[in-house]
């Protein structure tokens, strides 16, 4: 079973790695979380297109693939508030799994 | 004759059993039910009832069994016992269904979808596998399109 986590925390912490587009994504935070986290391919498109319109991403088309019947890849990377937003929450997160470790 | 109705019963089931004849299906009923209770409602009787619905499925069986036989690419693999291509019908069918979706989901969601199925039939994936991508895909980026609709809307509204 997957864990949960919001689609946007993630996308937004494997964005610090580097620019990135929707498949890769998701590849990433599965190998990042050891197969722990299974983001849902419906789900990742409107959490990009949110933090974009929330100023955390920005976004641009490559040029046109031939695998993708002509259509162009969008490449996001992460904006300056985005880092700072990334690095609040890995902190909070921290913080919630360290308190964790000390109960147990 | 018989290998006619053999054929035919073997259309109408593979138009519930194959994803990409299923979803044209669903097109041409919508076309033909909209159709026949616009014909129904404003040259009729001014009603829309059951037996324009029952039309409307007949009809749209009929159509689609025919116009499945006029395209090729989407007549289904029992037809002529044809296999080898049918993989590459479900990235046409999402061809087709691009033509539905704003821009920026088509090119963007739909083009990884299409990215991902091209990767899998290259890597000799089982059909199954690549039906469910593509029956994901046009949940999903339908999903995507009517949520994205929906905020438009509400984004003219509250402008307005």
């Amino acid at each position: 079973m997957g864990l949960f986590i919001d689609t946007r925390v993630a996308l937004l912490q494997v964005l610090t790695e580097g620019e990135g587009y929707g498949l890769e994504l998701i590849e990433r935070v599965k190998d990042r979380s050891y197969g722990g986290i299974l983001l849902l391919e419906g789900r990742v498109y409107p959490a990009l297109r949110e933090l974009e319109a929330d100023g955390l991403l920005a976004s641009y088309e490559s040029d046109p693939i031939p695998e993708r019947g002509g259509r162009p890849r969008r490449y996001y990377k992460i904006t300056a508030e985005g880092r700072r937003t990334a690095k609040q929450q890995s902190k909070a997160v921290r913080g919630l799994f360290i308190h964790e470790e000390r109960v147990v | 004759m018989k290998n006619v109705w053999s054929k035919l019963v073997a259309s109408l089931v593979s138009q519930v059993t194959d994803p990409a004849a299923f979803v044209f299906y669903i097109i041409v009923v919508s076309l033909s039910t909209m159709g026949l209770a616009f014909i129904s409602y404003f040259r009729i009787d001014q009603t829309f009832g059951k037996g324009s619905v029952l039309a409307a499925l007949l009809l749209s069986f009929i159509l689609n069994f025919l116009l499945r036989r006029r395209w090729k690419f989407i007549e289904p693999a029992v037809m002529h016992g044809r296999n080898a291509d049918a993989d590459d019908s479900q990235s046409r069918l999402l061809e087709i269904w691009s033509a539905l979706l704003p821009a920026r989901i088509a090119s963007e969601e739909l083009g990884d979808y299409i990215e991902k199925i091209n990767w899998l039939t290259s890597q000799g994936s089982p059909r199954w596998i690549i039906r469910l991508q593509t029956v994901s895909a046009i949940f999903w980026t339908g999903l995507n399109t009517l949520s994205y609709v929906l905020k438009q809307l509400g984004k003219i509204k509250s402008a307005g």
